[in-house]
């Protein structure tokens, strides 16, 4: 009887985070008439790719029970290399693999910290997400790189594929190989037996630091990978770009059902749990509700997830 | 009630799911005496020390101390009504010194705020304790055994009448147990009680007043130590010689899989063994013999000083887990099948493929299809009872978890298998599952290390025993060498 419910409680979990979007949005296609149009819509699909790229990496990351910080700065550190890059003569394609590539090379740093230095996860991002974005107001000297990107710059961020954004279309592709990772791939598999049990994992003869590092690098991979669209989106270069994005996806991420304590959670709840979070900004952006009270809701939204699923676990168990 | 037991309990009755621990129990302790409780594992020392500190709630009887009824609902009540225990985990903050430990929690101050240096009436306790332990020395920086005795001055300092002490010369040197021995002297001087719980008979016979021996949850006994011998404990220990269920098999004596020679550890020293095809090779010894350290230091978890190892007649070298399991074919049992051996968040097909996930990698990722088909066969052979492949392990029972443990380590395709207490906590009926199926194995041509501290155990499934004492090999015995006397008096050190 017991097993039944336990069993229950995880597909009540996904249900229910499905069913509070499919709520927001039928609210919210009420309340204004502006929000159900094809502009919006894609709008802010647009805006919450950025958390979604990384969320990926992110999700597996927090799975394994490990944690980065330092996600909005290698943002920062990518976007505006891939215009620095450009400016410099690199040719497009080319500045956009290479700024990426340094987004994976701190993944690879922050890895090596935690993972073979044994640095606790919170506190070696910290210093990365503090020293990589200082390099970033170093290398820009403070100011913003827009003069010389050239038209084809900002192709990434606002292009589109017939009527379908590019960078929806990129988010989508991602989603679906993150997804495929989860369910179907070794390192899939290895993270959640590393978040859910580091001795056991150990003891079964799984490499848990190979796998740990290369988590980190996929996470800074995919911020890196963000950090040049939304640099392209906005056509700039700019080392103010992601501050306090690592919040918005470890938001994302727990709302769609991972612990802290790893072990828990799912690429697909963390997009569900994006689009949340974006479209409740969306519809109070509509409804004219001053910004400032965005990040009120954005906070108890968090928090009133995590306690509901603490309070309905203990009902369901007890 | 008379006034000169400062304990009494009576008719202690103790039902675990599918267990009964506990079956009636009668034990009292002499004011101011030492009174130690033997037996072998299982037989229901520490669920009766449980009972006293509260971690656990009895089914039946009547508790009285120092002629009260006894009604402590936590191990906190249970100190500030006068039994203080002194666990093998020691309770103590590295991080303080040794004045703020005593202390600790009846500490003098005002609003929060500590008062100026305090004379304390268990500082000058301490220094009668042991002189070379300093107030200011921070504990991180003490022994052991320094430690240990801290804590237990801190107890008399909570007004202690009565000290258990569970295993208290487990981890010391024989300087430092000679050491203990004279703490505990002191103890009884200022009129405390002390439950000693010990294996290791030299410390019964040397501060001993009384022992009472348990076995299977009753008690066989009680002795004055004055009067009884040390040959006269193990035969109660062991009771009358269980008819042993051993089935003998075909060995192939003539092929080695895995030799051992002279291999040394920070843990053990020494121990040389040979393991042959389709044998069972048992490790007995008392618990901190250095049994598991054997176990780890072939998994690859401990670093081997010196030694040689040769599997399959060839020179090989273990570094990791990893390196066991896929390169050599060792895989291994562990004995804490909670915190090391599941992932208690994962299903049942997923914790018995996760050794060997690699085998269903397919062109289009994981194939969940033939990885459930391997869960579904190990489920049906070693007959897990779950109601699906699905079923989250957490929610097992015991002996199925251990199932699981062991379709794991099958599933990774071993030649050799360890066990390390392969049926500690799961019940009786369970055991003898896990024991055909350990045999089955043998018979089917792999080879076994079973670690256990239990005799009867290694006395129904080995072909030969190897005997550890303090990390070192005493002896090895061949199956129809075993005698339950002798096994006891070599491991227990009489």
């Amino acid at each position: 009887m017991k097993v039944q419910r336990v069993k229950d409680k995880t597909k009540l979990q996904k249900y229910m985070i499905v069913g509070v979007l499919l709520v927001l949005l039928i609210v919210l296609t009420i309340l204004t008439p502006e929000f159900l149009t094809y502009n919006n819509i894609t709008n802010v699909l647009r805006q919450t790719s950025a958390v979604i790229l990384a969320g990926c990496a992110v999700t597996l990351l927090m799975i394994s029970g490990n944690f980065d910080l330092s996600i909005g700065s290698i943002m920062a550190i990518s976007g505006t290399l891939s215009a620095i890059f450009v400016t410099k003569g690199m040719p497009l394609p080319l500045s956009i693999v290479a700024s990426i590539l340094v987004g994976s090379l701190i993944g690879l740093l922050n890895g090596f910290l935690v993972v073979v230095m044994k640095v606790p996860s919170i506190i070696a991002t910290l210093g990365t997400m503090y020293s990589v974005r200082g390099v970033a107001w170093v290398i820009t000297e403070g100011a913003s790189i827009h003069l010389g990107l050239g038209k084809n710059f900002t192709y990434l961020g606002r292009g589109f594929i017939g009527p379908i954004p590019l960078s929806i279309f990129i988010t989508a592709v991602v989603f679906l190989i993150f997804f495929f990772i989860q369910h179907k791939t070794l390192l899939g598999k290895y993270s959640y037996a590393i978040g859910g049990n580091q001795r056991t994992a150990l003891l079964s003869g799984i490499n848990i630091y190979r796998v740990g590092i290369i988590l980190y690098i996929l996470v800074g991979t995919m911020a890196g990978f963000s950090g040049t669209m939304m640099a392209s989106r906005l056509g700039v270069g700019n080392a103010n770009i992601g501050q306090g994005f690592e919040f918005d996806v470890v938001v994302a991420v727990v709302l769609g059902g991972a612990s802290l304590d790893g072990g828990e959670g799912s690429i697909f709840g963390m997009v569900i749990g994006a689009l949340i979070v974006g479209f409740i900004g969306n519809g109070l952006n509509l409804m004219g509700v001053h910004s400032f009270y965005q990040d009120v809701v954005k906070g108890i939204v968090l928090v009133g997830a995590v306690l509901l699923d603490r309070v309905m676990q203990s009902r369901l168990e007890g | 009630m008379e006034q000169h037991n400062i304990l009494e309990m009576r008719g202690i009755v103790k039902q675990y799911p599918g267990v009964r621990a506990l079956k009636g129990v009668d034990f009292t302790v002499k004011k101011g005496s030492v009174h130690c409780i033997i037996g072998e594992n299982g037989a229901g020392k520490s669920t009766l020390i449980k009972i006293l500190t509260c971690a656990e709630r009895m089914t039946e009887g009547a508790i009285f101390f120092d002629g009260e009824p006894y009604h402590a609902k936590s191990i906190r009540d249970a100190m500030n009504i006068g039994i203080s225990t002194v666990f093998q985990e020691l309770n103590i903050v590295n991080e303080l010194t040794v004045a703020e430990n005593l202390t600790l929690g009846r500490e003098n101050h005002k609003l929060g705020v500590i008062r100026g240096r305090h004379e304390y009436p268990v500082f000058q306790m301490m220094e009668e304790f042991a002189e070379d332990i300093s107030l200011d020395t921070r504990v991180a920086n003490l022994s052991f055994a320094q430690k240990q005795i801290v804590e237990i001055v801190r107890s008399i300092g909570f007004q202690a009448k009565l000290v258990i002490m569970d295993e208290p010369t487990a981890a010391l040197s024989k300087q430092e147990s000679l050491r203990l021995y004279g703490v505990v002297e002191k103890l009884k001087e200022r009129g405390i009680s002390v439950i000693y719980i010990s294996h290791v008979l030299d410390d019964i016979f040397t501060v001993g007043d009384e022992v009472t021996v348990l076995r299977d949850g009753n008690v066989v006994g009680t002795k004055q130590i004055s009067e009884t011998s040390r040959e006269e404990l193990v035969k109660m220990m062991i009771g009358k010689v269980v008819h042993s269920t051993y089935q003998g098999r075909d060995v192939e004596w003539d092929k080695p899989v895995l030799e051992v020679k002279n291999m040394s550890t920070p843990a053990v020293q020494d121990v040389s063994f040979t393991l042959h095809k389709g044998e069972i090779l048992g490790f007995y010894g008392l618990r901190g013999a250095g049994k598991s350290e054997v176990a780890r230091a072939l998994y690859g978890l401990d670093k081997w000083t010196s030694g040689e190892l040769f599997i399959d007649g060839e020179r090989a070298k273990i570094d990791s887990p990893g390196q066991a399991i896929h390169t050599h074919g060792i895989a291994m049992v562990p004995e804490e099948r909670l915190s090391e051996g599941l992932l208690m968040k994962l299903d049942v097909a997923d914790n018995i493929t996760i050794t060997n996930l690699k085998k269903f990698v397919k062109k289009f990722g994981l194939s969940e299809k033939e990885k459930v088909k391997t869960a579904q066969h190990y489920i049906n052979e070693l007959q897990i009872r779950a109601h699906s492949h699905r079923q989250v392990v957490r929610t097992l029972s015991g002996g199925n978890q251990q199932k699981v443990v062991i379709a794991k380590c099958l599933h990774s395709e071993t030649k050799v298998l360890m066990l390390d207490e392969p049926s500690r906590g799961i019940d009786v009926g369970a055991k003898e599952e896990i024991y055909s199926i350990i045999r089955e194995l043998a018979s089917a041509g792999s080879s076994v290390l079973v670690f256990s501290s239990e005799y009867e155990e290694i006395a129904s499934i080995c072909d030969r025993v190897v005997l550890m004492v303090k990390g070192r090999m005493a002896t090895c015995l061949k199956q129809e060498e075993l005698d339950p006397q002798k096994v006891h008096i070599i491991t227990m050190g009489v």
